[in-house]
């Protein structure tokens, strides 16, 4: 706190004394937090450790030393939960505290120990033989477990991209364009009902109240699946987009609505950005479809275009600010 | 000299730390609001996330009214863009000025895009108008690029307080240095990296000694950014691996695997002494800054000897990493249990928006979920299979 400026307003009769002896005393003052350091630290160390053990394995694949590397594995992995299982706050259906960061990764560390040992012997012992699915869903299973029983948001989200990989569907952030081939409907459908589904779940949380706080990641995964498999869908349909554009509409109003409801400023965003985005394609592709049509006047049409675009560029612009007035941050 | 209304900023700051105080429950809802009336704020600052969607729509506007009025002089667009540029530019610096003084915008994403379109358009133009391509060689081209975006920079900085200009402004000045060294060349060469040392040993000195005048107390955080770089190209300019392969590509030393530059002793001492000296003196002084950035430096020491004296290979070297920074975190965390010397490993205040978003989460999804998916081939999805996700949650 920055208490000469507090000693200014308490002189000028805005705080009072009590307020003042509490904002001097403020523990803040003379403590530093490691918090953030020590956190960047360990997820490092998680990232190298487990990283590591996977190219250790690869590498050593039928060799002599794998054996040891897999005995290795397995007990971190066993050794991390069994000090998560020594040390965690009992179970609750409600938000659970973990006892400190050092046990959040920890648990990460654990889970992941596990996958790679799974991944491992299915590989090198092909114990689930054939049945692909298998190998992927009993991971996830232990991942959902592990979310739950520990209250884990990370391990959650690592749980929600392993139930896309099950499906045959990329959702992890940053790669959800890239490694999906877009191209084919069953994706697309996959990629719509998941996103569905994860909105139920996450009503469905916040209704019979069991673990409230992981409904915002499941909306978060659920609003950006829905979104982009509609908007791929619409790129993909040979001039069908307009039922594209009923279902992108349904989808905005449906986010736009609960955003307004629940105050959020990034969900209205998001909403506005994605159906921007489609409602430019289409007026994109009419504005083509009908230069096709007239001869093309390719020149014309390019200003028409530009024109478009500064114009609702101006609108959604002025829509935000109108929206940003209406909600009010709690 | 700033755009803002210098009063409102103070005031700004007024508020910023009595809302700190109220959320950690220091003064009471009354208390806050009484001083809020008391210190007003007039300023449009809409909430982060409408931020970011006010400057992605700007930055669209923009370019796209750029290119509508572009498509006029198609005919002969090489003549006519770097006009276009330089009227663009100025439009974008009339608009900025607008908004800020009728629409009171500040930080609200539209003034953020029209200065970084101002600035860039305005570069870009410049060096198209000068013919930089044109010039006899790296080192005049790096002068005036470097110089230009200098005198661009400093002014959009101290106009407009920004962070991102005043960290291009100093990284542009020590680029002009470096240039300018190189363009002198002969023994200077040699000196380049004490030359970039000392600069930013002095540029460090001057912003600590500038940061505790009271009327350049809006530019704190322009300071602070420039603090970090300082530290930084102080590192970068000692390193070995910098040092040693930028002499080898700019000053075509030509160095084969294993030789060493003049002075190669005097850059390893830097490289290992330096992460400690900032760790030393960030535990000292209990200086946040100092000690971050000393932890990046310690990995930045690692890889630079590991590229030259690999002792284990790199799967061994990341697994005992790996085994060391946890548990380092282990005792550490053990070690803090209660508060001690004054540090603790517990957070003690948060309100950042985009933890609301759970960006942790997002980021343990995005960096493990490689290995999440084992080495199998196709999956497959069927009635069945379908069947069994619905009882994956526990429901």
């Amino acid at each position: 706190m920055n208490i000469p400026l507090f000693e200014k307003l308490h002189g000028e009769g805005l705080i009072n004394d009590t307020s003042f002896e509490k904002t001097k005393a403020d523990p803040s003052n003379k403590l530093f937090s490691l918090h953030w350091e020590i956190k960047t630290l360990l997820y490092l160390g998680v990232l190298l450790l487990t990283g590591g053990l996977g190219i250790l394995v690869y590498k050593n694949i039928n060799t002599i030393g794998h054996q040891a590397i897999l005995a290795f594995i397995l007990a971190v992995s066993i050794g991390s939960f069994a000090y998560c299982f020594i040390n965690k706050f009992p179970f609750s259906t409600e938000k659970v505290a973990s006892p400190n960061s050092f046990f959040d990764y920890i648990l990460l560390l654990a889970c992941l120990t596990f996958i790679i040992f799974i991944a491992y012997i299915q590989y090198q012992y092909n114990i689930f033989g054939d049945r692909y699915g298998l190998a992927t869903f009993f991971p996830m299973i232990v991942l959902f477990f592990a979310a739950y029983y520990f209250d884990h948001l990370g391990i959650l989200s690592l749980a929600i991209t392993n139930l896309g990989a099950w499906l045959g569907l990329t959702v992890t952030p940053l790669k959800i364009l890239e490694s999906n081939d877009f191209n084919s409907l069953r994706i697309i459908g996959t990629g719509l009902f998941l996103g569905l589904f994860f909105i139920v779940i996450e009503w469905a949380s916040i209704q019979k109240n069991i673990k409230k706080h992981f409904a915002p990641t499941y909306a978060n995964f659920g609003m950006h699946l829905l979104f982009i498999s509609c908007l791929v869908g619409m790129f993909q349909s040979d001039h069908k987009y307009i039922y594209w554009l009923f279902l992108l509409a349904a989808i905005a109003y449906y986010f736009y609505r609960r955003a307004m409801r629940q105050n959020s400023f990034y969900f209205i965003v998001v909403t506005v950005l994605y159906a921007y985005i489609g409602i430019s394609f289409v007026v994109c592709e009419l504005l083509f479809a009908s230069s096709s049509l007239s001869g093309g006047d390719s020149e014309g049409l390019l200003y028409l275009a530009f024109f478009y675009f500064i114009i609702s560029g101006i609108a959604m612009l002025s829509f935000l600010m109108k929206t940003n007035k209406k909600i009010k941050p709690i | 000299m700033i755009a803002y209304n210098k009063t409102t900023l103070d005031n700004l700051a007024v508020q910023k730390e009595t809302t700190k105080a109220y959320k950690q429950d220091l003064i009471s809802k009354e208390e806050r609001a009484a001083v809020d009336l008391q210190y007003p704020v007039d300023f449009y600052t809409p909430h982060f996330f409408i931020r970011v969607g006010l400057f992605t729509l700007t930055m669209i506007i923009m370019s796209f009214t750029v290119s509508f009025f572009s498509l006029f002089f198609m005919d002969n667009m090489d003549k006519a863009i770097g006009y276009i540029g330089i009227l663009f530019a100025g439009s974008a610096y009339a608009a900025l000025e607008y908004i800020i003084k009728t629409k009171k915008h500040y930080r609200s994403g539209v003034d953020d895009a029209l200065l970084y379109q101002f600035v860039g358009s305005l570069y870009a133009s410049i060096l198209y108008l000068a013919n930089i391509t044109n010039m006899a060689n790296t080192n005049t081209i790096g002068i005036t690029g470097c110089g230009i975006l200098f005198i661009i920079t400093v002014f959009a900085s101290i106009r407009f307080v920004n962070m991102i200009g005043s960290l291009i402004a100093y990284l542009s000045l020590i680029g002009t240095l470096f240039f300018i060294c190189s363009y002198i060349g002969g023994i200077v060469k040699v000196f380049v990296p004490f030359i970039i040392m000392a600069a930013s040993a002095i540029c460090y000195a001057a912003v600590k000694i500038v940061s505790k005048r009271s009327e350049l107390r809006y530019y704190k955080n322009c300071l602070q950014i420039i603090k970090i770089a300082t530290l930084l190209t102080f590192y970068i300019g000692g390193n070995y691996f910098v040092v040693r392969e930028l002499s080898n590509t700019m000053f075509d030393l030509n160095l084969l695997p294993g030789q060493t530059i003049p002075f190669g002793w005097a850059f390893w001492i830097f490289t290992i002494v330096i992460p400690f000296g900032y760790l030393f003196f960030g535990i000292k002084n209990k200086d946040v800054i100092l000690i971050r950035i000393s932890l990046l430096l310690f990995a930045a020491t690692i890889f630079t000897i590991r590229n030259y004296y690999a002792i284990a290979p790199i799967e061994i070297a990341m697994t005992i990493g790996g085994v060391v920074l946890i548990a380092s975190c282990y005792a550490l965390t053990r070690f803090l249990r209660e508060p001690k010397y004054g540090f603790t490993y517990k957070e003690l205040y948060s309100d950042n928006p985009i933890d609301k978003l759970q960006v942790e989460s997002l980021l343990i999804a995005q960096s493990f979920s490689n290995q999440a998916i084992p080495p199998s081939g196709e999956t497959k999805f069927g009635g069945g299979d379908f069947g069994g996700g619905g009882a994956t949650g526990e429901y």
